[in-house]
């Protein structure tokens, strides 16, 4: 365990030190105050939970992103479970058409009641092609989970397959995952964390088999990869686990949508399904309502699945939304146009759940500026245009400069890409 | 008078370079404004344009790239407009230059150039030139887009053509033809027959 965590210190260092390389950065902190309660088939104690807060933030440039987060439930003691996340991805290949990327994440839950605390991490090195509308990303990497219940760590091979289509301003994705545990490494107890979902502490304290669910916070968007990209089983010697998963995230009629659904296999063992959708209407840039329900496999041992729900607000400075960040596209400008008038241009960009979106190009002599907000998911900026060739990049939310989507792209000097319009 | 002249040109020409220093001055790091600088100059007094190695410069800073980086590609451009004056000749407007170098760096042959300028001597290249690297951006091969220009100024196309030529090019590739089979089709309908199958520079 010691070597594994020897390698994801060094990789979350490697990590921060390239994001913080890139000069240009954005950091977004949130906070979220929520009450959640949860059911399932063994449910000792009141599973609700008043309020829970949980602030965190988000570091981007254009080298990765970084989120951190942490959830504590305030109001009530007897399921005091803290929990953080900590991802981050950073890009070691980026052009046109092909993304190399290193990937990792890491979580801690420790319940005060019990004193139980688990961590689990993966690190992934990912390759595979990019574009404006879809993606396909191979991974290969470690995952590994340790708890204080008896001591044991598990490190496994872990390889990914991952594809993403963005379509209406949404973002589908589905990956594969598969894991093999040695048949020298045991894991005895069972440490399912389910942040915001009380049972999970009665769950805890009562199972003893040898599995171990691990899914993702229900509150906000996991942060890793689909969920399937955790550890979501280990057990038993000798085992091979597989996951298949399906997400959905973006705006729908104003809704902020994060949602997947999944089902997890292992050999010799049933099929575990899973699932969440979370739903964000933003009143305003910076202010959220958000609810959802969260379905969890049934515990080893017991038949019946465990669902939670929450209702909460989100305060959050930067991005609308948080989806599943460090391994899948952000939701950003979804298309573009330009219209020509006399002596300019009107140059439009469609960005679901934008706060605001930026525009830099050599008629700016590369500096931001603010496109005006037209209405729903449009965004326009009208300015003058001497005749011959332009480029320009944009950006949604502060994120990375991107060419606009739909429009022709170009190299440039500086092995980036922009956008490039003709003025007649 | 002759000195007051010479004394009025250096004043303007120091003018204009200080105009310049001040739109990079807080970009730039005080080593590569120095380079860059010296690059400018080397452009104006050349007579070759100015403002896109500023462009450039601008560009790479938004861009975060380092000093060395930014300034290798003020040269690399610099090094583009002087090939495209030389392969457009030395009567060519800052525009053709300008747009000349753009499609240099986008990887075509300057013999492209000649070629095009040969074919339409008399006739500014500002538009084929700006057209040429719009469908290169969009896509179309290299040598079919050059194939493409090429035969409409031997067709004696003018600047409403290639504009059109252009926009018929980005509607079918919008309509999902491939970008290679729009641009050979539509200069049809400006030159009447299919591009020559010469060998492109």
């Amino acid at each position: 365990m010691s070597v594994y965590s020897s390698i994801v210190v060094r990789a979350a260092a490697a990590l921060l030190v390239s994001a913080a390389a890139g000069a240009q950065q954005t950091w977004s902190p949130f906070i979220g105050f929520a009450s959640a309660s949860s059911a399932g088939p063994r449910q000792p104690m009141p599973g609700v939970s008043p309020l829970v807060i949980e602030p965190g933030a988000l570091l981007e440039s254009g080298r990765g992103s970084i989120l951190a987060r942490w959830s504590v439930p305030v109001t009530s003691p007897a399921f005091q479970l803290n929990d953080a996340d900590l991802a981050m991805r950073a890009r070691l290949l980026s052009n046109r058409l092909a993304e190399g990327s290193l990937v990792a994440t890491a979580r801690f839950d420790h319940g005060s009641l019990d004193a139980l605390a688990s961590a689990s991490s993966a690190v992934r090195l990912q390759i595979g092609t990019t574009g404006p509308t879809r993606g396909l990303q191979f991974g290969a990497g470690v995952d590994g989970w340790r708890s204080n219940i008896n001591g044991n760590g598990v490190v496994v091979p872990a390889t990914t397959i991952s594809g993403w289509i963005r379509r209406f301003g949404l973002s589908f994705s589905a990956e594969l995952s598969a894991r093999s545990l040695p048949g020298s490494s045991t894991t005895t107890t069972d440490t399912a964390r389910f942040s915001f979902i009380p049972d999970s502490l009665a769950r805890r304290s009562t199972s003893g088999t040898a599995d171990t669910a691990i899914t993702g916070n229900p509150y906000v968007p996991s942060p890793s990869p689909p969920t399937s990209s955790q550890p979501t089983s280990q057990g038993a010697n000798g085992r091979a686990f597989g996951e298949a998963a399906l997400r959905v995230s973006g705006m729908l009629m104003s809704f902020g949508i994060d949602g997947h659904a999944g089902i997890g296999l292992a050999s010799g063992g049933q099929a575990r399904g899973f699932g969440s959708l979370i739903l964000t209407k933003w009143i305003s840039p910076g202010f959220a309502f958000t609810g959802g329900v969260v379905v969890q496999p049934p515990e080893p041992g017991s038949s019946g699945r465990r669902a939670g729900g929450l209702l909460g607000i989100r305060l959050a400075s930067g991005p609308r939304l948080f989806p599943h960040f460090v391994n899948a596209p952000k939701v950003g400008a979804s298309s573009s146009s330009v219209r020509f008038v006399d002596g300019g241009a009107t140059i439009e960009v469609r960005a679901p759940a934008a706060g605001h979106v930026e525009i830099s190009g050599d008629f700016t002599r590369w500096r931001p500026v603010t496109l005006d907000h037209v209405g729903g998911d449009r965004w326009a900026l009208t300015t003058r245009l001497t005749p011959g060739l332009h480029r320009f990049v944009v950006r949604v939310d502060g994120g990375t400069w991107l060419p606009a989507p739909g429009l022709p792209q170009a190299v440039d000097a500086y092995e980036g890409t922009v956008s490039v319009i003709v003025a007649p | 008078m002759k000195t007051t002249t010479i004394v009025l040109a250096c004043l303007l020409t120091a003018s204009a370079a200080r105009a310049q220093d001040a739109r990079l001055r807080g970009v730039l790091d005080a080593e590569t404004l120095a380079k860059v600088t010296r690059l400018t100059d080397s452009a104006r007094v050349e007579s070759l344009p100015v403002e896109p190695l500023v462009g450039v410069a601008l560009e790479g800073a938004q861009r975060h790239a380092s000093g060395a980086r930014i300034t290798k590609a003020v040269q690399d451009y610099l090094g583009a407009l002087r090939g495209a004056r030389a392969a457009l000749g030395s009567d060519a407007s800052v525009a053709e230059i300008a747009s000349g170098a753009g499609v240099l760096l986008s990887g075509v042959n300057g013999d492209v150039l000649r070629q095009l300028r040969t074919a339409s001597p008399n006739r500014s290249l500002t538009v084929p030139l700006v057209v040429l690297a719009d469908l290169i951006a969009r896509g179309v091969p290299k040598d079919t887009a050059a194939r493409a220009i090429a035969a409409a100024a031997r067709a004696n196309a003018r600047d409403d053509d290639y504009s059109a030529l252009r926009r018929f090019v980005e509607q079918d590739i919008i309509a999902g033809a491939s970008p290679a089979a729009a641009a050979m089709l539509r200069v049809r309908s400006i030159t009447g027959v299919p591009p020559a199958d010469e060998p492109v520079p």
